[in-house]
């Protein structure tokens, strides 16, 4: 038995905040982040979501599934050039007013250098706090991949930062 | 683990800092850091991108408006004019609602639908006892035959005369997630106080009750379906929400099936 459409509704808008910033740190900036956002929720209205699950646990995962679905269309986004760092810029003025124009251009541009599953696990671990566990369920592998995984994406942005 | 701290790799700073070492193991770790001082500017670093990173996500996830485009799509469904929309609205307003239910009589297995025949006894029932188990046994389909072509012929929304004995109304149609069409009515006694809401399922070309909680008939020919005491209908509704699958079956969408002896395409 799935939530009803209105009952759906009510808990996406409960946790659009969270979906978007997992989203936004997925694609490495809030704009792109956005635009799966929207996905994940047109996914989830679409499909639907059983009344059993966990629903943070669900979200996270069809936004994951979405977002490799666009990675494997379009490889670019793994492998950022400068466009892409320029039209990030031209599409975050919003974002100035809250980070200096370095701190945003550092985190951004540190983020998408990181490779997919390194961005994914930290963005559930170290931006939505989910436990090890948590994150495994998710991503679908063991504690200890998601342990080495973000052993290595914190080791990556040491050498970035 | 003194002298031992070029063991400490970059995993075991990542878990510490989740907290997701062992007593041990955090021990070790932190011995590692009282000593070298090489180790622990590595940790703030760490600690600091996972600050940057976090602010910089919550901060501007919290400082940018929703996009149009996502806020339509959770935009609540208008209700219009046509009377079964408030029947969903219920479902949307009581849903949460739950209540302490006594189970009284458990009936028998329905064949089609496979799940207990059961009647829910509400300690809120006011008023005297009308023989509560002949009114029970009129409220069931199985039962009663005029119920059967009440079920059979009645759009929801109109309460009308069921034979001599009865008032009822049915308050709308599902189809069920193990297949079928399903109705919830209510039935009671016109001079009396007490009457049913039941859920009856098609099973072959009959209904067969699924599920009955006794309410107080006064709500029956209302649009009130909880004034008996708000807990009544959160056992009906429950089984409601959770094996019907699609929409609730409204105006045209109701007329089309009931015109098709409730046969699914």
């Amino acid at each position: 038995m799935k939530l009803s459409e209105e009952e759906l509704k009510r808990v996406i808008s409960e946790h659009l905040e969270a979906l978007r910033r997992f989203s936004a740190a997925l694609t490495g900036s809030p704009a792109d982040g956005d635009d799966l956002a929207q996905g994940t929720v047109e996914r989830l209205l679409e499909k639907g979501v059983p009344r059993n699950a966990t629903f943070a646990a669900w979200m996270y995962r069809v936004c994951r599934n979405l977002w490799i679905d666009q990675v494997r269309k379009n490889a670019r986004v793994l492998t950022p050039g400068q466009d892409d760092l320029e039209r990030q810029m031209d599409n975050h003025d919003g974002e100035r007013a809250v980070m200096t124009m370095m701190r945003m251009e550092e985190v951004e541009s540190a983020m998408r250098k990181l490779d997919a599953h390194q961005r994914e696990v930290l963005a559930l671990v170290a931006i939505e706090e989910c436990s090890y566990r948590e994150a495994a369920d998710i991503l679908d592998v063991p504690i200890g991949t998601v342990m080495s995984r973000l052993a290595r994406a914190r080791k990556r942005l040491l050498e970035l930062s | 683990m003194h002298g031992d701290t070029h063991k400490i790799t970059d995993e075991m700073l990542s878990a510490w800092l989740d907290s997701a070492l062992d007593d041990a193991e955090s021990r070790a770790v932190e011995c590692a850091l009282e000593e070298d001082s090489q180790l622990n500017r590595r940790l703030a670093r760490m600690m600091q991108n996972d600050r940057g990173i976090r602010r910089y996500y919550r901060d501007g996830a919290a400082a940018r408006p929703v996009p149009k485009s996502i806020a339509g799509l959770l935009e609540p469904a208008p209700e219009s004019a046509d009377s079964g929309l408030s029947l969903i609205k219920r479902f949307r307003d009581w849903f949460p609602a739950s209540s302490p239910l006594r189970l009284a009589t458990a009936f028998a297995l329905t064949a089609g639908i496979g799940v207990a025949v059961a009647v829910l006894v509400n300690d809120f029932a006011t008023g005297p006892a009308l023989s509560p188990e002949s009114t029970m046994a009129l409220a069931m389909p199985s039962a009663n035959p005029e119920l059967q072509r009440f079920l059979d012929s009645q759009p929801s929304g109109r309460t009308v005369a069921i034979g001599d004995q009865l008032d009822g109304v049915v308050d709308l149609s599902f189809e069920h997630v193990e297949g079928g069409i399903c109705r919830q009515y209510r039935v009671g006694l016109p001079e009396g106080s007490q009457g049913f809401a039941v859920i009856a399922c098609r099973n072959g070309d009959v209904w067969q009750e699924v599920l009955a909680q006794r309410i107080n008939a006064s709500v029956v020919g209302t649009d009130m379906f909880r004034a008996a005491g708000g807990q009544a209908a959160s056992a009906i509704d429950r089984y409601i929400v959770d094996n019907m699958v699609g929409d609730i079956f409204v105006g045209d969408e109701e007329a089309e099936i009931l015109n098709r002896d409730w046969r699914q395409r």
